[in-house]
């Protein structure tokens, strides 16, 4: 256990959006009718598209250079 | 190609940027792990994962994840949202409800804590208001001055008694 994990489990860090989201799965999340109605059915190309463009804003919100067919 | 080598990244993961199969491919690498250690034969195991019903069946599988995620972190935001708003809604029931007078915080602090202290006086005013109405003047004035005398006593006994020697030598020497 990290210094980090060990301040978040204590509850004195904040954890991010993606630790809260994995622990409410692990920890047998069921979505309620409004988060199925919000998000709807999304399919795998749909998904695809929108890490494509979160990754992308990532980037160029971080300045992170990506280096491609190197 | 040798034995070591199936093709199910190949049939999972179409592209480097084909989020949704690289999970599929996890879940695939999950279960062959889970085969390994219970001993299955494997050669049989990833023939029969290679089948086509099987592939689409870790595709859903992703798919079904995935959408699981998402519907996560929408209930994370509604729950923000939510709170949100209703810290607003009472800010601006708060914010809208009419503010008392000035002479209706005079009564509720006068019927609060200090009621204790502000009752014994009013009991003493009450007191003093039923003697003045129902005793005679000169009785009036005998309560007055004794009154005065208990307030003025331990004040006059203090000052009195660093000259007290003097006065008693004076009383006592006949």
């Amino acid at each position: 256990m990290t210094f980090d994990s060990f301040l978040k489990t204590l509850g004195l860090r904040k954890k991010s959006l993606a630790e809260k989201i994995n622990d409410r799965v692990i920890a047998g999340y069921i979505p309620s009718d409004m988060a199925k109605a919000v998000v709807g059915k999304v399919s795998s190309k749909k998904f695809n598209a929108m890490m494509i463009k979160v990754i992308d804003k990532y980037n160029a919100d971080n300045e992170v250079k990506v280096f491609r067919n190197e | 190609m040798s034995d070591q080598y199936n093709q199910m990244h190949e049939k999972l993961v179409k592209t480097s940027e084909d989020f949704t199969g690289m999970i599929a491919y996890s879940i695939y690498k999950a279960e062959k792990r889970e085969a390994i250690k219970n001993g299955l034969n494997i050669v049989e195991f990833t023939k029969l994962k290679l089948q086509s019903n099987e592939i689409g069946k870790y595709k859903r599988e992703a798919e079904g994840l995935v959408n699981l995620f998402l519907q996560a972190a929408a209930d994370e935001k509604i729950k923000g949202i939510k709170a949100d708003l209703a810290a607003k809604i009472s800010k601006l029931t708060l914010d809208s409800l009419p503010k008392d007078p000035m002479y209706k915080g005079l009564f509720r602090w006068h019927n609060s804590g200090s009621a204790g202290v502000v009752g014994n006086f009013w009991t003493a005013v009450i007191v003093a208001a039923f003697v003045w109405v129902f005793a005679d003047s000169s009785s009036w004035n005998a309560a007055k001055e004794n009154a005065i005398n208990s307030v003025k006593a331990p004040f006059i006994n203090g000052s009195g008694r660093g000259s007290a020697p003097d006065s008693t030598s004076a009383t006592v020497t006949p």
